[in-house]
């Protein structure tokens, strides 16, 4: 095979392969659908945390106090992860339920 | 031994050494273990040939040649600890693979063991209890951290070994984290190559080892990795995100895989091994992998993949690819959120 011919495999091969990648994603919108949903609602989590649990009043005088109100703000934003994990975790489950469903209608559209 | 070599040779060093270890030491490896019978069938091609087995091996003594190679190299005494702990904690993760492979550990007790290879990271300090989120930028979490530490090997190499079912799933998907990690740290510690970044030389090291392994596990494969691979690998993913101070970026980044293993432990209600799970897919009659509707089996990836309709191995690794570029997309959108609040903060 001459040089010639060898590169323009090369290309070819690379052309075909994009085309695939382009006609297997509509297939994967739920999936994306939900990556970004889970990617979204990090973003917002984290707006919540920077805008408003970070600004909550903290005491200047006492010592332990000023723990207290900054574990406080700890354990909000992580509740708030916690919850985004989870939420996370059952729409995993949710879409992966759909997985049988759909199996069983197509067998009786067959 | 100061050899006071330009950060780019380092790099370079980095990228190429295992490249050549894995392409000079692999066919030898393949040879030897289709010779002692170490074999494993792949069942998703129809002539079901034989494959040789724990070729992860190869990847554990590349990324441990090319440490040492580093530490020789470079001059920061700090900086040759944190390539020995990267080393150390790979390796550690990768020994508890080769046991695996042999031994066929329980799914309870491979995790357990991988909380070692946190060990050496939390014994060197070589962590900072400060993650920076989109935002929020600089947080401090001496006591949560701290808690968190632990599952840095052990939750990304079992995600990585979850993913780890077709021919060049495992390397050309972590092949694409390591990228969002390379311009993820470039972009949140504005690194333009002059100095010596630590993170770079991780994504070098483990870029050449998979480029390398991925010619010999891409479809057909001529080798698996076992689980002395994916362990191996998702292991420096975790040494990378604590290292490099990118935990958030590697979590965006590593999305598919942590929905697949949620699938996975959500289904069968815990941690069970593949060998102990019913399987969730099945061949067509043209060779297609179509899932299996068994509602005992464990619902995966694949599973969501070819919910409508089935797909060709090749294809199904395309897909995982896409969703993984996709997450890699959300992670560098995570990377300069990160910036702009840093950059706000300090």
């Amino acid at each position: 095979m001459s040089l010639l011919e060898s590169t323009s495999k090369f290309f070819r091969d690379i052309g075909a392969g994009i085309v695939r990648y382009l006609h297997l994603t509509p297939r994967l919108w739920k999936i994306i659908g939900l990556e970004s949903f889970i990617f979204a609602t990090f973003v917002g989590i984290c707006a919540i945390i920077s805008e408003v649990i970070m600004l909550l009043p903290s005491p200047t005088e006492s010592g332990w106090l000023i723990f207290v109100y900054a574990a406080l703000k700890v354990g909000l934003s992580l509740l708030l992860v916690g919850i985004w994990l989870i939420v996370w975790y059952f729409l995993t489950k949710r879409l992966m339920k759909n997985d049988g469903s759909n199996k069983i209608k197509n067998e009786e559209n067959d | 031994m100061a050899l006071n070599l330009l950060p780019i040779v380092i790099y370079i060093l980095a990228f190429f050494t295992p490249l050549l270890v894995i392409f000079v030491g692999m066919p030898f490896q393949i040879r030897f273990m289709l010779k002692k019978g170490i074999f494993g069938v792949d069942v998703h091609k129809k002539e079901k040939p034989k494959i040789a087995e724990m070729g992860g091996i190869m990847l554990l003594i590349a990324i441990i040649i090319t440490s040492i190679l580093i530490i020789i190299l470079i001059d920061d005494p700090a900086d040759k600890l944190s390539v020995g702990i990267f080393c150390i904690s790979v390796t550690i993760a990768g020994i508890i693979g080769i046991v695996d492979d042999i031994f066929n550990l329980s799914a309870l007790l491979k995790p357990f063991l991988l909380l070692f290879g946190s060990i050496p990271i939390i014994a060197s300090r070589r962590y900072e209890t400060k993650p920076m989120l989109p935002f929020v930028g600089e947080t401090r979490l001496n006591i949560v951290y701290f808690i968190l530490l632990p599952f840095v090997i052990s939750v990304p190499a079992n995600s990585v070994n979850m993913l780890d079912v077709f021919n060049g799933s495992m390397a050309t998907t972590v092949i694409l984290v390591l990228i969002t990690i390379f311009f993820a740290n470039m972009i949140v510690f504005q690194d333009n190559f002059s100095n010596l970044n630590l993170t770079d030389i991780f994504v070098f090291i483990m870029l050449g080892t998979l480029i390398a392994y991925w010619f010999f596990n891409r479809y057909p494969a001529k080798t698996f990795g076992g689980d002395t691979g994916s362990l191996t690998v998702g292991a420096s993913l975790g040494v990378i995100a604590v290292m490099g101070r990118l935990e958030i970026v590697v979590i965006i980044a590593m999305i598919p895989f942590i929905m697949n293993s949620f699938g996975i432990i959500s289904s069968v209600r815990g941690l069970f091994e593949r060998r102990q799970m019913v399987r969730p897919t099945k061949m067509t009659k043209d060779w297609k992998i179509e899932s299996t509707g068994d509602p005992k089996a464990p619902i995966t990836l694949v599973g969501l993949v070819v919910q409508e309709g089935p797909l060709d191995e090749r294809d199904i690794v395309k897909t995982f690819n896409i969703l993984t570029l996709v997450s890699g997309i959300f992670a560098i959108i995570t990377a300069i959120l990160i910036r702009i609040a840093v950059g706000v903060t300090s």
